[in-house]
């Protein structure tokens, strides 16, 4: 990236490369936020069409922060405070649990259900960095870089999201 | 809440050994890491990032044609919004009509729930709107009733008006014939400026206006939904259109009758009905592709 950090974002190059190393993660971040994934989807090409059009006053350096700074702007004027409904999709494969007795399998299946059930009702701090972790695998920190807050304050709401989901779980029957 | 562990720590793996072995010893570890485990296995749907990256280069392209798509998506919007919330308003102020076609039937529900089964070649038509509130209809033909508990619940014929307040009745106007049956609860049936109550297992007859003798009611139900069609001294010419209706054919009658019938015949099987018509009239019938041919014997 060192090579290119200078070259400017309306060098289809360099905007495409900085597209795909950052399009899913935004997507993601804003599917966790709205539970919604044609909205997320929208936002995500919205944002990029944005940065495109800007490009001459965006610096690369600054184009990740631009994406998200436009996207949760965009979020602002979609309909807020809806119930998130995640969809989480089925791994097909249970490979995994081949060696597995059925009781495993069944059991681990409801603790799954349980625990999609109460990530929707994580706060959407708490469920954003926490999935942006979970399933994005983001460090603390890079989390930090995309909510742009403090690596503490991820903790913190990673930490909430872990309590919250283990008092919501114990209460679900 | 406040809690006893990092837990943010704990799941980044920065927990100190010492701090992990506590952790490990509290009961709720076990569901801790089952939480850290199985949400690792989550996955949300596949994002074709191919195709939105598409997207933005044909905007790219057309910089300053902004939005088309949005507007034309908008524009249908708008038609949809406005002729659906045409239809909503107007919906509960226009009657509602329900048919049976020939050799056909329809069950159907009110607005209360009360459940209405349309003889063939019958219609129903009501209004939705208020219908708590004023519950009467019209019906041309045959039906049955099973009126819900509430309001008084009025069936209006061309021959005479039914009202109820909550029971299981069957109602036929068809031509000059007016017939009602009573199979549970009370009913005030008027026709011609008269007025009876009919009860439970009762029903009354109505020809040209005056009171007829009528079988009695011996099911729980109408002879037609036990798949019979009863008579009561109706005219040949009445049987037949009665038949035509019920198995959706076509009669062409040559004979000529003035003797009136009585008595039931079957639903679901066309030769026993015409067998036993053509007994008792002294006719014959012979059945063609596209007709069914009466004549005197």
């Amino acid at each position: 990236m060192k090579q290119i950090n200078k070259i400017g974002v309306c060098e289809e190059a360099v905007f495409s490369q900085f597209f795909q190393s950052n399009v899913k993660i935004l997507r993601n971040y804003l599917l966790y936020k709205f539970g919604n994934e044609e909205q997320a989807n929208d936002v995500s090409q919205e944002a990029f069409i944005k940065l495109w059009e800007n490009c001459q006053e965006v610096p690369l350096e600054k184009a990740k922060g631009f994406i998200y700074k436009v996207a949760n702007n965009a979020s602002l004027n979609k309909i807020a405070h809806q119930k998130v409904v995640l969809a989480f999709t089925q791994k097909t494969n249970l490979t995994q649990h081949t060696n597995e007795s059925p009781e495993f399998i069944l059991e681990h299946e409801e603790f799954k259900t349980k625990l999609e059930k109460a990530i929707q009702n994580l706060t959407e701090a708490q469920r954003t960095a926490f999935l942006l972790n979970r399933i994005d695998g983001k460090k603390y920190s890079e989390i930090a870089e995309i909510l742009e807050i403090s690596v503490k304050a991820v903790e913190k709401r990673i930490s909430g999201a872990l309590s919250s989901l283990r008092v919501e779980i114990g209460n679900i029957k | 809440m406040e809690e006893q562990y990092d837990l943010a720590k704990w799941l980044s793996g920065e927990m100190t050994k010492s701090e992990l072995d506590a952790f490990q010893k509290s009961p709720d570890f076990e569901t801790y890491n089952k939480i850290k485990n199985i949400s690792s296995e989550l996955e949300v749907s596949e994002f074709n990032s191919q195709e939105v990256y598409q997207n933005i280069k044909n905007r790219k392209k057309k910089k300053k044609v902004v939005r088309l798509q949005d507007l034309w998506y908008m524009k249908v919007a708008a038609i949809l919004v406005i002729a659906l919330g045409l239809t909503l308003l107007a919906k509960p102020y226009i009657s509602s009509t329900e048919y049976a076609l020939a050799g056909a039937r329809k069950t159907f529900l009110l607005p209360d729930n009360s459940e209405i089964v349309l003889n063939s070649g019958s219609e129903i038509q009501y209004k939705k709107w208020n219908w708590d509130k004023d519950r009467s209809l019209n019906l041309k033909g045959e039906a049955f009733f099973k009126v819900a508990k509430g309001e008084k619940f009025t069936v209006k014929t061309e021959l005479g008006t039914v009202t109820v307040v909550g029971t299981k009745f069957n109602i036929k106007s068809i031509g000059e014939n007016f017939e009602v049956e009573c199979y549970e609860g009370k009913v005030k049936v008027a026709f011609a400026e008269k007025t009876l109550f009919l009860t439970k297992g009762e029903n009354v007859v109505v020809q040209k206006n005056n009171k007829i003798e009528a079988l009695p009611l011996t099911n729980s139900q109408p002879s037609w939904m036990e798949n019979e069609i009863k008579f009561n001294s109706n005219s040949l010419q009445e049987i037949i259109d009665e038949i035509e209706i019920q198995y959706n054919v076509n009669i062409k009658n040559t004979a000529n009758s003035n003797q009136s019938f009585t008595g039931t015949v079957p639903l679901n099987d066309l030769d026993a009905a015409l067998q036993i018509i053509s007994k008792t009239y002294q006719l014959n019938y012979k059945k063609t592709y596209k007709e069914i041919i009466i004549s005197a014997k």
